[in-house]
């Protein structure tokens, strides 16, 4: 076993005074905040530019 | 589930929003699989396969964040693995994703509930950092000894376990591997795929062997550390059931607890602080009777002083009186007894001279002639005693003869008891005076006191044989059988 690359693995841990800034820190975007993302680019893009109204024949 | 465009509440079958008609399979969708991850995840952690379980829930997430169980169960996982601060950062994120109906609430309070806990667990963290870095430094031992102290406060922090294994086996030692093998057996009871600590198993492998005798003094040394940690069985009725906090009611226990108070320090008063005056007092009054004793010696010595002199002195008067009596020749109280004999002298000096001889003669009775202390007096006594004497001698017998005889003074009544006492006074004067005897006798006979005549007749004949009344005092004593 390699020692040195073992302790390398190992990360300090957070202690209560960083909890804060890990807590703010976290601000994922998950697949729902891409969808809407995605969602609200298509109703943008859909108010931006309507279909013309086509008479029905 | 809510809408993700117009965040109105849609039922999770609907492929399109009711209110804006939004095509919500995709986002439905999204929310399923984090759903799924989620489900996986708690049957994960069920068999405590949590490092399987922070995967999937880390997976539901990415999904889902607003998926507030897969949070709060990755804080809870987090939790047990002994990293505080990672579990309360994902219950405070749940909490600000969903605020009300939130169990991260209630385990947030549960945290801050002790704060004396909550501490210890940021030591342990602060310890294992510090660790971790005297670790990375080559410094090897100190590490050790921290990481001792952090497992035994927090035995179920898995990180920290895992580094101290991995110290123990840099070691080299076997019983230092016995006790890094024992930990990751320790630790894979808590999270059972942990790749780490299923790794450092195979390699402490050859630890298995419980015969090998490393081994053994390390099961040892555990036994008897866990021997020491643990308390002696309390009695049950030390530990009482804690009670939820209850607004106290207006209850009678003060008053009663202030009375208590009030005897206990009545009683001390009187056992301690009386006895203490009293002592005082005792002592002061000890120390006044000593000075009045000592005073009171000194007034006895006064006292039995002046009594020797006033004995001294009394001997002093007794003697002086004596010599007084001696002076006076008698009664030393009768101390104007001198004048008043030379009073009664010159009174019957003065009867003598104008002729009334008896008078004189009984004033002269009256002196003590002893107390005249010149000789002219004394000569004065006796001129005036032979001049009077015997002249009231004779006019006591002839009062005394007409009594007897009924004549004169007692003419027709006999009176013998006047007629002997004027006799007695006759001799009194002159007892030479034989006629006052004889009719002394003479009265006796009359009285039939024959004896008493008798004496009188023969001290006539006896005493004064030439006397005129011998014949006739001869002649009574034959009539009388004589």
């Amino acid at each position: 076993m390699d020692f040195e690359a073992e302790l390398e693995k190992f990360q300090p841990s957070l202690d209560i005074e960083q909890a804060e800034d890990a807590i703010h820190g976290n601000n994922t975007t998950d697949v729902t905040d891409l969808l809407h993302t995605i969602l609200s680019g298509e109703i943008e893009k859909v108010t931006r530019n309507p279909k013309e109204w086509v008479e029905e024949s | 589930m809510n809408c993700p465009r117009c965040n109105a509440k849609v039922a999770f079958t609907k492929n399109q929003c009711d209110n804006c008609g939004q095509d919500l399979r995709a986002y439905r969708r999204t929310v399923s699989l984090s759903n799924q991850f989620y489900n996986y995840a708690l049957s994960q952690a069920k068999v405590r396969d949590l490092s399987g379980a922070i995967h999937s829930l880390k997976q539901s997430l990415q999904f889902n964040k607003l998926n507030t169980n897969a949070r709060n169960l990755l804080g809870l996982i987090y939790y047990e693995e002994g990293e505080i601060v990672a579990a309360l950062s994902e219950w405070v994120l749940s909490k600000h994703y969903q605020e009300k109906g939130n169990d991260a609430d209630l385990y947030i309070r549960e945290i801050q509930a002790n704060p004396n806990k909550l501490e210890m667990y940021n030591q342990t963290v602060k310890k294992y950092n510090t660790a971790l870095h005297a670790a990375k430094s080559g410094d090897e031992d100190m590490a050790i000894i921290q990481l001792k102290k952090v497992v035994n406060l927090n035995p179920k922090f898995i990180r920290a376990n895992q580094l101290l294994a991995l110290l123990y086996m840099k070691t080299g030692k076997r019983d230092n591997r016995a006790r890094a093998y024992r930990l990751m057996r320790n630790v894979s009871k808590i999270d059972v795929t942990n790749t780490t600590t299923l790794r450092y198993l195979r390699e402490l492998s050859d630890m298995k062997n419980k015969s090998d005798p490393a081994v053994k003094a390390v099961k040892i040394e555990r036994e008897n550390a866990k021997k020491a940690s643990t308390l002696p069985n309390p009695e049950i009725d030390v530990y009482k059931t804690i009670t939820p906090y209850k607004e106290e009611r207006p209850s009678i226990m003060p008053f009663v607890n202030v009375m208590i108070g009030v005897i206990i320090g009545l009683a001390v008063m009187y056992f301690l602080v009386i006895p203490h005056i009293r002592s005082n007092v005792a002592s002061e009054a000890n120390k006044k009777f000593q000075q009045y004793s000592e005073n009171q010696a000194a007034s006895d010595g006064d006292v039995s002083t002046l009594t020797n002199q006033n004995e001294t002195l009394q001997a002093r008067v007794d003697e002086l009186t004596q010599q007084l009596e001696e002076l006076q020749g008698g009664d030393s109280t009768n101390l104007t007894s001198i004048q008043d004999n030379y009073d009664a002298l010159l009174d019957a000096y003065n009867s003598y001279q104008s002729g009334n001889k008896e008078e004189a003669a009984e004033k002269l009775s009256a002196i003590n002639k002893d107390t005249l202390a010149s000789d002219v007096a004394k000569e004065f006594y006796k001129t005036i005693k032979n001049e009077t004497y015997s002249e009231a001698s004779k006019s006591y017998f002839e009062k005394g003869r007409d009594a007897y005889n009924g004549e004169g003074e007692y003419a027709g009544k006999r009176d013998y008891d006047k007629a002997i006492e004027l006799l007695e006074k006759s001799l009194n004067y002159d007892k030479t005076n034989t006629d006052s005897l004889y009719f002394l006798g003479r009265c006796y006979q009359q009285k039939s006191d024959m004896e008493k005549a008798k004496e009188y007749y023969n001290q006539i004949i006896d005493d004064y044989p030439d006397s005129a009344r011998v014949s006739e005092a001869n002649r009574r004593l034959r009539e009388l059988g004589e």
